[in-house]
This record gives structure tokens, C-alpha cells and sequence, in this order.
């Protein structure tokens, strides 16, 4: 009980931006997990390799990454030896790429406005801490110097807090996203040209 | 079969996402909390866990006291009183002939009007002038032979200073192309020409001119 206290009044002192602030916080770390959900590949080889296991039947079949996901559909489509393969694949793919997009710019925003959001908070303890200075009551209800002081550094301290390993986050999940793309645009590629060993 | 498929990844996915928001959140509040716990600091030096250090004073020691030999007192300086204002003065000296020129202040008054708006003796340039320097009169130069024969083109740029009256008080070459073929005669050339001076608020002024000298073949 006592770590919520805690929790509680540092959410108190630190005024009308702390209640944004932790929405954030909550937003952002369920879209991150979301994402990093949707962005697991479902095998750690590449495509080529992919494509052989896949003719061999040893791709196992519960994972649900994006590649095999990606591959099978493509499979099944190749399989029906359509005109203009690469169209159908472009249409197939589009759920996927939708998905491993799913999200980023809502986490790009939430990471760039929370560090703001503390520098509001800051601005608006400090206001405070000069009224009180102006008004000579140096320990009033709200606070005060101290309060607003308080108030300035902790929203500041929460907004980077809710930033900083989002971003981290946000960078690793960027770079994965981007190899899952060039891949899907590799495996497009692969099945639209002839696989040796597959039609013969 | 896909749809179900695809229904279980998103619980599952939902499912992840969810402990990672309670694991992100839990990060932040907690990384809140370890930053200010300032309480434990303020036990453990309520506790006296801190070091403490004590100051003592040493006592000064005792000064020593030197005695000083007062200095003598200066002896005071009687001032004499100034001398008294000899009266009349100005009538003594009105009589005297000093052999200096009469002084009088009429030729300052034209001071500031001129002072900044009389452009005699300056230098100025195309830029700063109203109206730039014209060539009245521009003689035709000789082609140099050689080059005519060679088939060389080219040109000389000079920067000419035209006095008051028109006439040139320096030539310089700021460039030519191809160098030392027609410098000699450009410059020649251009000493034969007239210029009518730089205009500056009314008034001619001296002023630096460019003048560029080509040589066609045409």
C-alpha cells in the first residue's frame, strides 16, 4: 500500500498533467506490446530458406509470424497459376503490411508529446512558485514555492520517464519493422519468378 | 479455420499487449519512485547512519601585541592665504596688443550644414554616387597587331579615378584576360578618353570608375 501512496502522491503534486501523462503511459505501453506482437516474424531464417523449408513441408506449422502467414497465402496463390501474380501478391500482402504498421505513428506521437507534456507541467509549477513569490505567501494551501518547485521537477521527471524507454522501444521495434518489409518485398519478388525444384 | 486461427492470435496478441502495458506502466511508476525516494535518505540521516562531521574551532591564539611607536605628527603645513584678486584686471589687459589674429566664430556657424553633406575632396565610388561617370568621348583603339594575327580575344577592366573636372587621375587594372596582351594599349586608349565626372547631390566628386574594354575580332 505504501508504493501506491507513493504513487498517489506523486501524482498529486505534480498537478492537472500527470493524469495525460499516465494515460500515456498506459496507451503507449499497450500499443508497444501490441506491436511487438504483430511484428514477430515467425521464423528466424531468411526468405530464401523459408521458401525451401516451405517445398519441404517443414515449416512448422503453429507459427503464426508474418512471413508465413505471408508465404503460405502467397503459396496458395502461386499454386492457382494466375496473370499478373505480382498484382494478386500486392493485394494479399496488404493485410500484413498493414498490420506491421499498425500503430507507429500513434507511438511516434505519444513518445514526442510526453516529455512536452512535462515541460507544460514545469512551466505551469513555475508560474506557481512565482505567484506565491509575488504574493509573499510562501507556504499557502497549494503549495507554495515548494509546491510549484515540486510540481516543475516532477512533471518533468515523469514526462521523460514515460518517454525514454518508449522510445528505445519504439527504435528496436522500427528496425524490425523495416527488415519484415524488405523481406515481404523479397519473398514477392521470389514468388513471382521461377523457383527451381518446385514446378518440375 | 484461418479466421480462428486469426481470432486466437489477436487474444493472444490483446493478451501481450495488455501485460506490456501493465509492465510498461509499472516501469515508469517505478522508475518515478526510485528517482525521488528521498525518504529513506531523510531516515538514514534521521537514524544518524550518515557521517557526521564535526567542526571545532580552534581558539585563536593569543596575538601578540607589538607596540607601535606612534609616528611623530607631521608638522602642519601653515597654508598663506591666497593672494587677492587684483581688481581690474580686465581692464589691464584690454590695453595689451598680444600680436594674435582676431578670432571670430562666424565660420562655424556654416559648419553643420556642410559637414556631411560637402562631398569636396572625397573619393566615392559608382555605388555611392548619384549619377556614375560617363565616357564622352571613347577614341577607337588599335587592334594589337600580333594578337590580331594569333586571333586572340579578349578584354581589360580598369578602374579609373576621374577627378573633378573629368580628367583621369589613376588608371589601374583590376583584370585582364589573356594577361599583359592588351594592357599597353587598353591603357593608352583609355588615356585619350574623355569623361564627364561623377555626380554627387548637384556637385561633381571625385570617384573610382570601372570600365570594361573588349577586344573583338569582329
Amino acid at each position: 500500500m505504501n508504493v501506491f501512496q507513493d504513487v498517489w502522491g506523486y501524482l498529486e503534486s505534480g498537478g492537472y498533467v500527470m493524469p495525460p501523462l499516465f494515460i500515456i503511459t498506459v496507451v503507449l505501453w499497450w500499443t508497444l506490446g501490441y506491436r511487438m506482437m504483430s511484428l514477430q516474424r515467425g521464423t528466424v531464417r531468411g526468405t530464401r530458406n523459408l521458401v525451401y523449408r516451405y517445398m519441404h513441408g517443414k515449416l512448422p506449422s503453429k507459427s503464426n509470424g508474418v512471413l508465413v502467414r505471408a508465404l503460405s497465402k502467397g503459396m496458395a496463390l502461386r499454386k492457382e497459376n494466375l496473370p499478373h501474380l505480382r498484382r494478386h501478391l500486392d493485394d494479399a500482402f496488404v493485410d500484413e503490411d498493414r498490420e506491421i504498421r499498425k500503430y507507429k505513428v500513434l507511438i511516434t506521437t505519444l513518445v514526442l508529446v510526453a516529455p512536452l507534456l512535462g515541460l507544460l507541467g514545469t512551466v505551469s509549477g513555475m508560474i506557481e512558485t512565482f505567484d506565491s513569490l509575488g504574493d509573499m505567501s510562501l507556504f499557502s494551501q497549494s503549495g507554495g514555492i515548494a509546491g510549484g518547485i515540486s510540481q516543475a521537477l516532477i512533471t518533468t521527471q515523469m514526462g521523460l520517464a514515460v518517454s525514454i524507454p518508449g522510445l528505445i522501444v519504439n527504435g528496436i521495434l522500427d528496425k524490425k519493422q523495416k527488415q519484415l518489409e524488405i523481406d515481404l518485398a523479397q519473398l514477392k519478388d521470389f514468388l513471382c519468378s521461377p523457383i527451381p525444384g518446385l514446378e518440375a | 479455420m484461418n479466421t480462428a486461427i486469426s481470432r486466437t492470435q489477436n487474444i493472444k496478441k490483446n493478451a501481450v499487449a495488455f501485460g506490456s502495458m501493465v509492465f510498461g506502466t509499472v516501469l515508469v511508476l517505478g522508475t518515478l519512485i526510485l528517482i525521488n525516494d528521498s525518504k529513506e535518505h531523510m531516515e538514514a540521516v534521521k537514524n544518524g547512519q550518515g557521517v557526521n562531521i564535526k567542526i571545532q574551532r580552534q581558539k585563536p591564539k593569543a596575538k601578540q601585541e607589538v607596540k607601535r611607536v606612534k609616528p611623530k605628527p607631521k608638522p602642519k603645513r601653515t597654508r598663506s592665504a591666497p593672494p587677492a584678486p587684483v581688481l581690474g584686471l580686465n581692464s589691464q589687459l584690454s590695453g595689451l596688443d598680444l600680436g594674435l589674429p582676431d578670432f571670430s566664430m562666424d565660420g562655424l556657424n556654416g559648419l553643420d550644414g556642410d559637414l556631411l553633406g560637402s562631398a569636396a575632396g572625397v573619393v566615392m565610388t559608382d555605388d555611392t554616387v548619384d549619377q556614375a561617370v560617363k565616357a564622352v568621348v571613347q577614341t577607337p583603339m588599335m587592334y594589337p597587331p600580333r594578337a590580331r594575327a594569333k586571333g586572340i580575344e579578349g578584354y581589360v577592366v580598369f578602374s579609373l579615378l576621374i577627378g573633378i573636372t573629368g580628367e583621369i587621375e589613376q588608371i589601374k587594372i583590376i583584370e585582364s584576360h589573356p594577361e599583359g596582351v592588351f594592357d599597353e594599349v587598353a591603357t593608352q586608349g583609355v588615356n585619350a578618353w574623355k569623361f564627364e565626372p561623377a555626380q554627387y547631390q548637384g556637385q561633381s566628386v571625385k570617384s573610382w570608375a570601372k570600365q570594361r574594354i573588349r577586344f573583338d575580332l569582329s
